[in-house]
């Protein structure tokens, strides 16, 4: 197993412990590409001193969940734009913590900016990129990146 | 007491105000570095402390940091960084350039409000 996949894996069930309560869960497996999803909500950081990028993906329902638990207000009813941004700033963080474990070795990384994508395909090839999915009682998180 | 809150992320914004609220204080926020310097130039006066990012689109929260700490009307207004920043070279910088206090995300209500009621001096 490629250490990245290990430290993103990590950095995952962390970051929704943290965010979330949530520690149950966080078994997981590379992917070929990125798991299929009814409804996908997908957020990408592309890497500033690499070519590459970082990319979280998970059903609708499951980052409802985990953007009202950021909130920590279940029944708020969350709109659209705040869904999309919970899921980015989730990605976020997951990010620099596997910035952090990954710092002196060949896959160290900046962070970015990240960014929703309303026009990501989950069954589209990734082209050289990993892919792993986290199962969560929450639901499954797919996590992919490419960094070059 | 008012914090202002810098941070691109309308859900961390919330997270943070959600403390600052159990808190008994009051906030106002920003979405960019330039428009918390802005707030702050015209109203320095009301802020006691201010919650900064560091990844934002355009200044960056250490970059804004700098600017606080160079201005002598703002540079008396302590500043907390709240970012995914975890690297000890990145919390260096930071308190080089004049962060009181230094919290990586995800942090926890509890943490964060004994941050914030020991970067205002009152814990």
């Amino acid at each position: 197993m490629l250490e990245p996949v290990q430290v993103f894996a990590d950095a995952l069930k962390m970051v929704l412990s943290g965010m979330t309560g949530e520690t149950g869960g966080g078994d997981f497996n590379e992917i070929v590409s990125c798991m299929p999803c009814e409804e996908p909500v997908s957020g990408i950081m592309r890497l500033k001193n690499k070519r590459g990028w970082i990319r979280i993906v998970m059903e609708k329902s499951t980052g409802i969940e985990i953007v009202e638990r950021m909130l920590g207000c279940p029944e708020h009813g969350l709109s659209q734009s705040e869904l999309e941004d919970g899921v980015v700033e989730f990605l976020n963080v997951v990010a620099g913590m596997a910035k952090a474990a990954l710092a002196g070795g060949p896959y160290y990384f900046e962070l970015a900016v990240p960014s929703y994508e309303h026009d990501f395909e989950p069954g589209v090839p990734p082209d050289g990129a990993t892919y792993m999915v986290a199962r969560f009682p929450l639901g499954d998180i797919c996590l992919g990146f490419l960094i070059r | 007491m008012k914090i202002l809150i810098v941070d691109d992320s309308r859900v961390a914004r919330k997270t943070i105000a959600l403390t600052i609220e159990a808190l008994g204080f009051v906030y106002e926020e920003a979405s960019t570095g330039n428009e918390a310097l802005d707030i702050l130039a015209d109203r320095s006066d009301e802020f006691s402390l201010v919650i900064l990012d560091w990844n934002m689109p355009g200044l960056s929260g250490i970059e804004v940091l700098r600017r606080i700490k160079r201005d002598a009307r703002l540079k008396s207004i302590p500043v907390m960084m709240a970012t995914t920043e975890m690297e000890r070279s990145s919390m260096i910088e930071a308190v080089k350039a004049g962060a009181k206090h230094y919290v990586t995300k995800p942090f926890t209500p509890e943490h964060l409000s004994v941050r914030i009621l020991q970067s205002l001096g009152v814990a």
